[in-house]
């Protein structure tokens, strides 16, 4: 399949599961003071972009474009860095 | 604040922001935290990660379009993933009087931004980087291929990594540093520097809106409210916005800018 047409549907279908997630979640928040699918509703969100910079490193492995490989393996290094620094730094107060 | 008001007025800042081309952010953040008191820091956090839902809404249709140029972002977020790196550890450092100075300052800058005119004459000059990449690329125009080339692709490399630091400690999506550079830089046509900006804007705001999640610096009770909000004010602005006149669109961005910069000054002053 055509990687347009596979970043159209992922970009469709996993904002749709957000918004859904986010919805439910307030409503449990507001109820019940249940945090837990508000926090899985924000890290599925949070990683839709990963999600397209591993689809672009997908498509390049598979067209054998060498130059979109360097390059996709090179944001995708640079988030898994942010997520990374994100769990051992604390922030300072 | 209730989540109801926080909804409705992230809904009223995604709309006013989508109408006028721009995140609902750089509206947010100064409402939240001049009328409703949120801190600066939070109020930033909360506009990033709902940055990241208005860029993956939209870029379903910028995919669509065949307008954004997925090498071209994919390149140019080298540079902004390692700016927003860079701004998650000022962030921690800086205070709050410095974070809104400089709010006020790129709010000033955006606004002499806006009567620019437009750079689009294409540079015939070669850029060895832009080639080994193979970052030039085509688009259809009236039913006809246009094609571009890309020129100082390293130079714009650079004004990303700031584009990047700037929206991490701001919690925008830096788009108006973004197109610049595309445009004048660049060298790219209007059209395709606007769609890959929006396209690029989700790992820009991600790269940093990460690192806050994973060190528990998201708020649960403001962020979701605002995600919802703005998400579901901009599929309303790009409704209403072709039902503007460009010109009053124009004047109501730059009262905006110079109203809300002067009062991120003045707070900044008076902290």
């Amino acid at each position: 399949m055509n990687i347009q047409i596979i970043l159209e549907n992922y970009f469709k279908w996993s904002m749709r599961v957000v918004v859904v997630c986010l919805f439910i979640g307030l409503a449990l928040q507001a109820l019940f003071k249940m945090e837990g699918l508000l926090s899985l509703g924000l890290g599925i969100l949070l990683f839709i972009p990963v999600g397209r910079v591993c689809l672009t490193l997908y498509s390049a492995i598979k067209g054998k474009d060498r130059g979109l490989l360097i390059l996709s393996a090179a944001v995708l290094a640079g988030l898994a860095i942010s997520l990374l620094i994100g769990l051992l730094f604390k922030p300072l107060e | 604040m209730s989540i109801l008001i926080m909804v409705f007025v992230s809904f009223l800042a995604g709309t006013l922001g989508s109408m006028l081309g721009i995140g609902g952010g750089i509206i947010l953040v100064p409402v939240l935290t001049q009328f409703y008191h949120v801190d600066i820091k939070t109020a930033a956090v909360a506009s990033l990660v709902s940055i990241v839902a208005t860029s993956a809404s939209g870029a379903e249709k910028f995919v669509r379009s065949g307008l954004a140029n997925f090498r071209i972002a994919t390149f140019l977020e080298m540079g902004t993933v390692a700016g927003a790196i860079t701004g998650f550890f000022l962030f921690g450092r800086l205070t709050p009087k410095s974070l809104y100075f400089i709010y006020a300052g790129f709010l000033f800058f955006s606004l002499l931004t806006i009567f620019k005119n437009k750079s689009t004459s294409p540079l015939s000059t070669t850029d060895k980087t832009a080639d080994y990449f193979s970052l030039h690329g085509s688009y259809t125009l009236n039913n006809t291929l246009q094609f571009y080339k890309v020129s100082h692709s390293v130079g714009a490399l650079v004004v990303m990594y700031f584009a990047g630091i700037l929206s991490a400690l701001l919690g925008i999506g830096s788009g108006i540093l973004k197109v610049l550079a595309m445009d004048n830089l660049m060298k790219l046509p209007i059209k395709v520097s606007s769609a890959t900006s929006n396209f690029m804007i989700g790992v820009t705001a991600a790269a940093s809106a990460l690192a806050y999640y994973f060190s528990g610096q998201v708020s649960m009770t403001l962020t979701p409210a605002v995600v919802i909000g703005i998400f579901f004010g901009a599929q309303l602005g790009t409704v209403l916005m072709p039902k503007l006149p460009p010109l009053v669109i124009r004047t109501l961005f730059a009262t905006l800018l110079l109203l809300t910069g002067v009062q991120m000054f003045m707070k900044g002053w008076s902290l």
